[in-house]
């Protein structure tokens, strides 16, 4: 079995808690928000077989997932993309799956 | 779109914020890159997608553009696109926002004028390195921009005061203002340009003064120049002044106004129809030659003396070279873009295949001139943009045209009234009497259209009272043209030498009804004429010159002596001057 | 260097020796080497052994060293010229301002 990827890299949660200093928890908070309404809109253009939106809004996602050092959402995130790419509509709901339960994982852990 | 200019960003410490773009649709990286911005010193300003970039790039005009790709709206290439275009010439660099798994991408990042890429997640490193690295090139860039606007700006200029040289140079520098049809004459633009001057003038007696010039310096330097010459020239021919005059006061004036080492090379040439000859001065240009009526060369007449505003007062040599010239003989002059003109090898077109080709044309040399140009043009392989060249030919003696001196504004009217005037010796070396006296007789507005034939009279009377007089010259020696040569040499031997001695003029004039009597005396101080037999006054005390004063006055006759000669001119009103 | 300026151990004597062309390119360097802060030399040498073309401004800034040096009472020997420099110097009649050899 692949090793699982780290729900957050904590290297960069300090790195990003010294970059932004008192920012810090509104960064949290943004990430977490722009998370839910990512989510929202995979679910979305899932149902309606929206591949491009399906594509662009994981593709966003992942950005922002690698910035803050969630390597595990990340790598799912990719998976979403690449089913998007392909119109895989099973891939795409089992990467859709992973991205809602390891937000689910790491939600508790963006709070200070 | 305004420059903006960031200032200079020489060292590696970054030293000067610049205004950076950020425009990425998720908020997160937003933040997040912002702020690594942001304390890099850097001003930061963000957008959420390609068309907010866009009305960023025109309000706050960055410095740098970091730009996510995939954005909603207007994607990051269609607004690269037209960032680019915004900014014109200016080097506003863009640095894309990438992931690395988007490699297929990174061709169209670059194809719509993406820089740089930069992937997430953010190194703030690399971003720093990548920041300091596009400044630097955009102060290079701005730098070139500045210096090529000064070079651009400095040529303009340049281009503007030639142009302003040449209209200058144009009004000036040529024999526009004579149709003479002994004279032929090429000047082309280019010559003219680089300094070449070519003027003719008619004599108040009849004769011709020609220069022809070769300014060094070019350009403004010779539209300087070219000016004060022309003006002196000019007025002073037609005042009646010869070479010797004009090319002192030429000289002068030219050493007055030039830098030194501007300096005109010159040949002067007055043509003396009445009397057979020319004078030809050369200062530093190529050989003058005369050609006889068959081609054959007759003489050649090197330059001897300095060019123009060379010489100091003391040092300079005004004298001419004195030559006989009948008609059908012709001149010919050119300055060194002739002998200069190169062909397709390089080669000088050359003193010697010019004088091989002059020798070509013997039994028919009026197809010289022509012949020529076309063999300067054959041999530089289209026609030679740079040269002048000039053909005189002696035409058969004609009378004086009417007058050309400048009308004077005061109209005094003297009418009725006498003037002597005695020239002594130390005047007489330096001075040429004649303008004074024909200035004095152009008060007489009856005699204003006579200018010409009464400047003929007076010149021959003072050339015979100086000459015979007072130089006691033999003119005999004036039959062939060695001899011609010795005798106008040991003329300025003479008068150069000459201590004592005067020639008295008195000009009286009378108003009658219809018009007037002017009655011109000449008296020198010489011995007068040994023999009273009648033929030989006339043939051998000064030949042609006074059977000419007979033809246009009323009465001639000497006193016992031969030292005074009384000479009557009548004018009547209503009869001007026929040429 | 195409131009060379030195100065004769006494001080007496400045040569400048002209080497290639010898046309307006040489213009600064040619004043330098004369104009230079120190320097007053009794009499002045041009060599033009080196020199294979001079041409009219060349003419031009002899003169400057010669209005330099005084004018009508400046001492400049021309020395070393090939046959083309003497033709050009002499259709001026530079020889009548120069010592030409």
């Amino acid at each position: 079995m692949p090793e699982r990827l780290m729900d957050i890299d904590p290297a960069v949660q300090n790195a990003l808690r010294e970059l932004m200093q008192e920012d810090y928890p509104l960064l949290l908070e943004t990430f977490s928000k722009d998370a839910v309404a990512r989510l929202g809109r995979l679910r979305s253009s899932l149902d309606t077989h929206d591949w491009d939106d399906f594509r662009q809004t994981a593709h966003s996602f992942k950005g922002s997932c690698g910035n803050m050092g969630a390597l595990a959402l990340h790598q799912a995130c990719e998976e979403a993309e690449c089913a998007a790419l392909v119109k895989d509509v099973q891939a795409a709901h089992r990467s859709f799956d992973k991205i809602r339960q390891g937000f689910q994982r790491l939600a508790p852990q963006l709070v200070i | 779109m305004a420059v903006h200019r960031p200032q200079g960003l020489v060292s590696d410490q970054q030293s000067s914020p610049l205004k950076v773009l950020i425009a990425d649709d998720n908020p997160t990286d937003r933040m997040i890159l912002g702020r690594l911005v942001a304390r890099l010193g850097h001003q930061v300003f963000s957008a959420e997608n390609g068309l907010e970039a866009l009305v960023q790039f025109s309000a706050h005009q960055p410095d740098l553009v970091l730009l996510d790709a995939l954005m909603p709206v207007m994607d990051g290439f269609e607004a690269a696109r037209r960032m680019k275009l915004q900014s014109g010439e200016n080097l506003i660099p863009i640095i894309f926002l990438t992931s690395l798994t988007e490699t297929g991408a990174l061709v169209k990042c670059l194809e719509a004028g993406g820089d740089d890429f930069l992937t997430k997640p953010y190194n703030p490193v690399i971003l720093q390195a990548k920041i300091q690295a596009f400044n630097r090139m955009q102060d290079m860039h701005q730098t070139l921009q500045d210096q090529r606007d000064l070079l651009s700006q400095q040529h303009e200029r340049l281009l503007r005061e030639q142009e302003l040289a040449k209209i200058i140079y144009d009004r000036v520098a040529h024999a526009g203002s004579l149709d003479a049809d002994n004279v032929r004459y090429v000047q082309t633009a280019f010559a003219m340009f680089n300094g070449d001057i070519l003027l003719a003038a008619y004599k108040p007696s009849g004769g011709m003064h020609i220069l022809l010039g070769d300014f060094t310096g070019h350009g403004l330097s010779a539209a300087i120049g070219a000016m004060p010459l022309a003006e002196v020239f000019y007025s002073m021919t037609a005042r009646g002044f010869n070479l010797r005059d004009i090319l002192l006061e030429a000289n002068n004036k030219l050493s007055r106004i030039l830098p030194v080492g501007i300096f005109c090379c010159a040949v002067l040439i007055e043509v003396n129809p009445d009397k057979g000859l020319i004078e030809v001065w050369n200062g530093g240009l190529p050989e003058v030659l005369l050609l006889d009526r068959h081609g054959e060369l007759l003489h050649r007449v090197p330059s001897t003396h300095l060019p123009l505003a060379v010489a100091s007062a003391e040092r300079f040599d005004p004298i001419p070279v004195v030559l006989p010239m009948a008609p059908g003989e012709r001149l010919l002059c050119w300055t060194d873009g002739v002998i200069e003109s190169r062909n397709q090898a390089g080669e000088e077109f050359g003193e010697e295949r010019l004088a091989e080709f002059i020798s070509r044309y013997e039994k028919h040399p009026q197809a010289i001139f022509d012949g020529l140009l076309e063999a300067l043009e054959a041999f530089h392989g289209s026609p030679e943009d740079d040269i002048s060249l000039l053909e005189v030919v002696m035409q058969p003696c004609k009378a004086p045209p009417a007058t050309l001196l400048h009308e004077d504004v005061r109209h005094l009217d003297a009418q009725d009234w006498q003037l002597a005037y005695t020239f002594r010796a130390a005047s007489i070396r330096e001075h040429n009497p004649l303008p004074f006296l024909i200035k004095v007789l152009m008060e007489v507005p009856g005699l204003r259209s006579h200018a010409g034939r009464l400047f003929t009279i007076l010149s021959e009377l003072y050339s015979n009272a100086l000459e015979h007089g007072l130089l006691q010259l033999d003119s005999s020696l004036k039959l062939d043209s060695r001899g011609f040569t010795r005798y106008y040499l040991e003329r300025n031997r003479r008068l150069a030498a000459l201590q004592d001695g005067w020639v008295r003029v008195v000009l009286d004039h009378r108003p009658d009804v219809a018009g007037g009597a002017l009655t011109i005396e000449m008296e020198d101080s010489g011995e007068g004429f040994v023999e009273h037999n009648a033929t030989k006054v006339h043939e051998g005390y000064a030949g042609r010159g006074l059977a000419l004063v007979r033809a246009l006055s009323e009465d001639l006759r000497f006193n016992v002596k031969g030292n005074k000669v009384t000479v009557v001119f009548v004018w009547q009103l209503g009869h001007t001057a026929s040429s | 260097m195409p131009i060379k300026a030195t100065l004769s151990p006494d001080g007496q004597e400045l040569t400048i020796k002209v080497s290639g062309r010898f046309d307006f390119g040489a213009h600064q360097d040619f004043r330098e080497a004369y104009e230079r802060g120190g320097l007053t030399p009794q009499r002045f040498v041009v060599d033009l052994n080196d020199t294979d073309y001079i041409d009219s401004s060349a003419l031009g800034m002899l003169l400057l060293l010669r209005d330099h040096a005084g004018g009508d009472a400046a001492d400049i020997r021309i020395i070393h010229c090939n046959q083309n420099v003497r033709k050009v110097l002499s259709i001026s009649n530079f020889e009548q301002l120069f010592s030409i050899e």
